[in-house]
């Protein structure tokens, strides 16, 4: 690996990774804040009316979606965190063949003593630790948070059904008033079950990256390489909510690979069991296998690389067109 | 130190080269010469291994420019026909990063050949002019210290004064012993530097001309209204061509001129006029301009 190159390609995308990184974080961070912040059994009733609705287009099950670590989970899917881990992915995988031909810096760069292997190696390289960086970051962000941010806690007092009548009335003199009003958000959920799903985000990213960078090397014009990853993810993302929302197309859940990002999912099954986060395959109920933890990630994060991987082999034979 | 042998380039149906047949001895400075489109950039980019050649092979310092690229390119220092770097840096850091990158490099070579084109290289690349771009591309191509030197155009957007030290720098590097392969439009530049001038035309050679040769040319153009009478044999192998229009007669001639002339001076002749033969001559006569043709 060339050094000198490695510093270059780091000099180039230091800016987006730290700008992104940090936005996440911070996102997360607030995000998971205002998770505590609200108090959802107050609004249990209002949802139980849309749980239908809800159920449709929702991975996990309404119950556990009300509960912090299901909430919590939600952080994930937020558009903001999807569109900032496709964006360091989509830019940096358009930079690596066709956003420096259409610059014209290539030629004078692959005037020096680099191969194209290394040239392309040292772009890869940076991509993957950049979207390692901004995943960790979503992570942190949600850690910390969870650590720091604390929840309401009421002791209701204890309820009496008055026979005949089928009324419930409160006892006032049950409710415990030394009760901690507040307790740590930590108390309910545990960071460890959100690391499958900041995985599950990385695999994203490197899916993103290495289908970009493949585009990247087979073209001259970044604006298209752009403009081709941008229109996949709309068109992913369309056919993930089709797949949700109508049982007659169910089927199109294979041709997306918004299947394989499902971090709520993850969460939830952290919850229950840890074997299932982190395994490849697990049986839920007999014979009905599922993907774990690290099938979503092995399915997602592989694509990814194989992208990088064909994408390095085409821009090694390819030829390379004079500056525009 | 560089040979092609049948290489050619096709895109589609356009032959972009045409099983070109080159060789540059160690220490020669060769010039290529041709119009837009002949196939000198095509060459120059086949050498560099950025593009793949549809039949032919080429080697530099005996290393297959297209298997062994990494190695020719640490045998090469290259610039090409438009420099475009990174315009986020400054000229200095971009100096460093091509200084460091290369294994015959050197950051205070590369300064102070940037100093001598008086080039302000504490500039970011995106606010400098495109001859600025030039020098900075220049700055770091004579810096390497490689020993073939492979120029598309050097001189482009350069002022003359600076196209003259530029010019002046790339014949050190010849005299230096260096291998110079450099292309260019302006024709005094190929003679005041060459020793070999390769004319191309829509994609293949067409003339391989020792400069040396040529300064020993001459161009003998008078008036006669008669046909011209048999060149006598004692002067016939000197005269390489002889073209009679309806009243002028044009002859070109190799080595010593006074016999030539002593000849030529018996014959009723007016407006006699004899010049050392130039790059221009040789190259109108594969590429006269269109309207000589139509003449």
């Amino acid at each position: 690996m060339n050094l000198a190159m490695l510093r270059q390609v780091w000099r180039e995308s230091r800016l987006l990774m730290l700008g992104c990184s940090i936005a996440l974080f911070a996102f997360c961070w607030i995000r998971v804040w205002i998770v505590g912040r609200i108090d959802m059994s107050r609004f249990q009733g209002i949802l139980e009316i849309l749980r239908p609705e809800f159920e449709n287009f929702s991975a996990v099950d309404f119950e556990h979606a009300l509960t912090y670590p299901g909430r919590v989970a939600f952080t994930f899917t937020e558009p903001m965190v999807i569109i900032l881990v496709v964006v360091w992915a989509i830019a940096r995988g358009s930079d690596s063949v066709s956003g420096p031909l259409g610059r014209g810096t290539m030629e004078m760069m692959l005037s020096q003593p680099v191969s194209r292997f290394q040239y392309l190696m040292s772009k890869n390289l940076v991509c993957i630790f950049g979207t390692l960086l901004i995943a960790a970051s979503a992570y942190a962000g949600i850690a910390g948070s969870i650590t720091y941010t604390s929840v309401k806690k009421e002791s209701p007092p204890i309820k009496m059904q008055i026979p005949l009548v089928k009324i419930e009335v409160e006892i006032p003199f049950t409710k415990d008033p030394n009760a901690p009003t507040r307790m740590p958000l930590s108390d309910f959920v545990d960071r460890q079950d959100m690391i499958p799903s900041a995985l599950n985000l990385m695999g994203l990213g490197l899916f993103f990256g290495g289908f970009t960078t493949l585009m990247s090397a087979w073209d001259q014009y970044r604006w298209r390489t752009i403009a081709i990853a941008a229109g996949f993810l709309i068109i992913q993302l369309m056919l993930r909510v089709l797949s949700l929302s109508m049982e007659d197309v169910a089927w199109l859940k294979y041709t997306t690979i918004f299947s394989l990002y499902e971090p709520e999912v993850l969460v939830s099954y952290a919850v229950h069991s840890q074997d299932a986060a982190w395994s490849f395959l697990f049986e839920k109920t007999a014979g009905d296998w599922r993907l774990g933890g690290l099938g979503y990630l092995t399915l997602l994060g592989g694509t990814g690389l194989l992208g990088f991987a064909t994408g390095t082999w085409v821009f090694c034979r390819r030829d390379l067109p004079a500056p525009v | 130190m560089l040979k092609t042998h049948n290489l050619t380039k096709r895109y589609g149906s356009f032959l972009a080269l045409d099983h070109a047949q080159i060789v540059v001895a160690e220490g020669e400075c060769c010039g290529v010469l041709g119009p837009n489109g002949a196939g000198k950039s095509t060459l120059f980019r086949l050498l560099m291994g950025f593009l793949q050649p549809t039949d032919g092979t080429a080697h530099i310092g005996g290393k297959d420019c297209q298997r062994e690229k990494t190695e020719v390119h640490s045998l090469v220092s290259y610039l090409p026909g438009d420099v475009r770097l990174f315009d986020e840096m400054k000229g200095k850091q971009v100096l460093e990063f091509f200084a460091d990158i290369h294994p015959r490099g050197n950051r205070e070579r590369s300064f102070a050949t940037a100093k001598r084109l008086d080039l302000d290289i504490s500039r970011r690349v995106g606010y400098m002019s495109t001859g600025m771009r030039q020098k900075l591309g220049l700055s770091i191509a004579l810096a390497t210290d490689a020993p073939v030197l492979i120029m598309d155009e050097p001189t482009t957007s350069l002022d003359p004064n600076v196209r003259g030290e530029v010019i002046r720098m790339i014949g050190e590097a010849h005299k230096s012993g260096r291998t110079v392969l450099i292309c260019s439009h302006v024709l005094s530049e190929i003679e005041d530097i060459c020793d070999r001038a390769i004319i191309m035309r829509q994609g293949k050679v067409v003339h391989d001309q020792c400069l040396q040769d040529l300064a020993r040319r001459h161009s003998v153009v008078f008036e006669l209204n008669q046909s011209l009478p048999r060149i006598p044999d004692e002067i016939r192998p000197r005269v390489l061509a002889a073209r009679q229009t309806d009243t002028s007669v044009r002859l070109e001639t190799e080595g010593e001129l006074r016999d030539v002339m002593a000849w030529v001076t018996q014959l009723p002749i007016t407006n006699l006029k004899a010049n050392r033969m130039g790059l221009r001559e040789v190259y109108d006569r594969f590429h006269a301009p269109v309207s000589e043709h139509a003449a």
